[in-house]
């Protein structure tokens, strides 16, 4: 949807739909922890849906979806060294 | 040239990307991976150094996931806010301008009533590595939502005697930039600092 002024965005419905859905995975992820015995399973869908929290806000609240490519991969590029970074700086952690 | 800027029209770049909005997301960009410095100094800690009380014991999650879901809140109602000023709606941007600074103000008691409860329970700054990592991860992101929250409230206080909308836009939205960056690193910070090590 474009405005006025030629900005593109989400419509209101869509962003109220949204945050439905964020609610509802946040509602999972409290309830899974409590799951007995399947720790790895539990692991999975938490990072599963931790991930697809942070896809969505970023791409629809922040408009990433409807901007201009370079923006999005600039964010990308943040995202990817901070978990190289991370990556490295664990196991140079760890060695110490 | 000169009339452009002192009317605040943004100016022509080859990439047709505005210059500030550019320079936003690059800093955006780069608080990523300080974040990412402070969340894997406290994973390795969490796991090796450990001592004092445990975070187990410590996680009151049903009182977090509602901060969470009060932070994810916010989020909607700064785009809402994004969504209004690009509209046209002044008084409906301004609005869920203030209800954004609200929510965030919400999530900072929240988490001022979990230090407070931590520290009564002994597990203070200095006690170990765990408890320092703790605090300067979740400290640091108290502080940017504190500074969002500030952020939020010059808009709001702007927008008193100023319309948010037409150039002005792009100032509601980089503040809305900010704000969901801010929801994006504690969504992070959910589910590696207290979902996972509460899992059964």
């Amino acid at each position: 949807v474009t405005d006025a002024h030629g900005h593109a965005g989400p419509t209101r419905a869509e962003l109220i739909r949204l945050a439905s859905i964020l609610s509802v995975i946040t509602l999972i992820e409290f309830g899974i922890i409590y799951l007995q015995g399947m720790r790895g399973l539990v692991w999975a869908v938490l990072a599963v849906l931790s991930a697809v929290k942070f896809y969505f806000v970023a791409s629809v609240f922040m408009h990433l979806k409807f901007e201009h490519k370079i923006l999005a991969w600039v964010f990308a590029i943040g995202v990817f060294n901070a978990v190289w970074m991370g990556i490295a700086l664990r196991n140079v952690i760890m060695l110490a | 040239m000169a009339d452009g800027v002192a009317q605040g029209h943004h100016q022509p770049t080859n990439t047709g990307i505005d210059s500030t909005k550019l320079g936003f997301w690059t800093f955006l960009s780069s608080e990523c991976v300080f974040f990412a410095t402070l969340l894997v100094g406290h994973l390795v800690y969490q796991h090796n150094f450990h001592t004092g009380p445990k975070a187990q014991d410590l996680f009151n999650i049903p009182m977090t996931t509602v901060s969470t879901f009060v932070l994810l809140m916010s989020s909607l109602a700064m785009a809402l806010a994004v969504h209004y000023a690009h509209k046209g709606e002044h008084g409906s941007a301004r609005r869920w301008v203030l209800f954004t600074a609200l929510m965030g103000l919400v999530f900072l008691g929240f988490q001022v009533l979990e230090f407070s409860t931590f520290i009564s329970e002994g597990l203070t700054l200095g006690v170990s590595p765990f408890a320092s990592s703790f605090y300067a991860l979740t400290g640091f992101h108290g502080g940017h939502v504190a500074m969002g929250v500030l952020w939020l409230l010059s808009v709001w206080f702007y927008g008193g005697k100023h319309q948010l909308t037409g150039d002005t836009a792009l100032g509601v939205e980089l503040a809305g930039l900010y704000w969901h960056f801010v929801d994006i690193v504690w969504i992070v910070i959910f589910t590696l600092v207290y979902l996972l090590p509460s899992t059964k």
